[in-house]
């Protein structure tokens, strides 16, 4: 079922794919840290608009963060700690925007549009499956780290660099398996429960929320075109 | 389907084998490109776990191709010995190097990915995946993806410049890290990278041998 909760414009998932795709293009032309700022309060716009409100305040917040220990730290860059954290802020101003996108893309589109959406821009079935599993489990392979490092603790295994020092070939076992037997246990159910949806079958795939190309697509497409061209242009003709 | 997966699978073989046995042995099914899919997420996850903390700082950035190869290996050798099909190495690579693209690092390393991941798979095929040596030397040629960033930071340096520094306010993190390159650290840093890379793949079949053959997770 369509979910437009929340959602002011419905936009079709091919379109936030592009997004995604001419997005990262801003951020790797930006000549500026300011219009770089720019781009990402305009990305955090567009998760407003496409329903993705909590995600982008949470992205604001971090990078306003991230901004002001930069500025903060600038000042110390002669002690080695100042260096760190002034670094270490610039790589994650760095990486956020990104990040950002990512998140907007995966937040905003449930799996079923997402793959829907490849398979009409003729990727390969052989793509598209490995990578809409990948997407949806990441997020479970961190919560299962958490979960097996409490079960390490509770059976008194240090789950630390000193326990690994100390008994390296028994916690590094205490880790593995009982994460690559839940990944293997989980893509067996998966496929069973993906064979019985008919995913091998011959037939077109269908999506029920229906999925058209409409003049806001359109006019958000060309938007992002136009300024991409704008912002090369301004690269070529006046290199920092 | 039955529930319990080892009974699934068996039943599954046993019912179809006249049907599907030729064509099966050959092309990756849903089944396979799933568990691709769940076993990408965990090689990705590992990847970036071993190697954030290296990959903030501008002194031990150096070091993050060897830190990200540590950790994947055993799930590397449990995909490659669970799908036993030609292309599951190159589709992981693919899928890792999608990744890699849209989280913004530098584009080589995403080719890196899909290039050498299909070369490694080239290879592990060759043995049936079921050579460790063999499997062991596509792991290692799809951990050194990541070295591809700094080969060209060192031959290219402008270039590489160019392209990763997109806002000046960057300078600083590219200007300690210009700092701490010396000639001497590229050589080092793709031996380490190799070696991480094997430490990680002898654990890996350590695992396999130990524990995910007794389990019959693979045979």
């Amino acid at each position: 079922m369509a979910d437009n909760r929340g959602r002011a414009v419905t936009i079709d998932p091919r379109t936030r794919i592009f997004f995604l795709l001419i997005g990262n293009l801003f951020i790797v032309f930006a000549p500026t840290q300011a219009v770089e700022a720019g781009f990402v309060l305009f990305f955090l716009l567009a998760a407003v608009v496409l329903g993705a409100a909590p995600q982008a305040l949470k992205t604001a917040a971090a990078y306003l963060l991230l901004i002001v220990l930069q500025a903060f730290s600038a000042g110390w860059t002669r002690m080695w700690w100042g260096m760190m954290l002034f670094t270490f802020s610039q790589f994650m101003t760095m990486v956020l925007p990104y990040a950002l996108l990512a998140v907007i893309l995966v937040s905003t589109t449930k799996v079923s549009e997402f793959m829907e959406a490849l398979y009409r821009l003729r990727v390969s079935k052989k793509l598209v499956i490995p990578f809409a599993v990948m997407i949806r489990y990441a997020p479970a392979v961190l919560q299962e780290f958490a979960m097996i490092r409490d079960a390490m603790r509770m059976r008194g295994i240090s789950p630390s660099l000193f326990g690994f020092v100390r008994r390296p070939l028994e916690t590094v076992e205490c880790f593995y398996v009982p994460m690559l037997m839940s990944a293997a246990r989980v893509a067996d159910e998966l496929s069973a429960a993906a064979v019985a949806r008919g995913i091998e079958s011959k037939a077109r795939r269908t999506c029920l929320v229906p999925m058209r190309f409409g003049i806001a697509d359109f006019a958000f497409l060309a938007l992002l075109v136009a300024v991409l061209v704008v912002e090369i242009v301004i690269n070529i003709t006046a290199p920092i | 389907m039955c529930i319990d997966p080892s009974v699934a699978r068996v039943g599954y073989v046993n019912n179809q084998r006249k049907l599907f046995m030729a064509e099966e042995n050959r092309r990756l099914d849903a089944r396979d490109l799933i568990t691709i899919g769940v076993f990408s997420a965990v090689i990705v996850v590992l990847i970036f776990v071993g190697g954030v903390f290296f990959a903030i700082n501008p002194v031990l950035t150096f070091w993050t191709p060897a830190a990200c190869a540590l950790l994947p290996g055993p799930a590397f050798l449990l995909l490659a010995a669970k799908v036993r099909k030609r292309g599951v190495i190159a589709i992981c690579g693919l899928v890792v190097g999608l990744v890699v693209f849209v989280t913004g690092m530098f584009w080589g390393i995403a080719v890196g990915y899909v290039v050498l991941g299909a070369l490694g798979d080239a290879i592990a095929s060759s043995g049936g995946y079921g050579s460790f040596a063999r499997n062991a030397v596509a792991y290692i040629l799809f951990s050194l993806s990541f070295c591809i960033s700094f080969i060209v930071f060192f031959t290219n340096r402008s270039y590489w410049l160019s392209s990763m520094a997109s806002s000046s306010a960057d300078e600083a993190y590219f200007e300690t890290m210009i700092a701490a390159a010396r000639e001497w650290i590229l050589p080092v840093m793709i031996a380490g990278t190799v070696l991480s890379a094997l430490l990680s793949a002898l654990v890996g079949r350590r695992l396999l041998k130990r524990q995910f053959e007794k389990a019959g997770i693979v045979s």
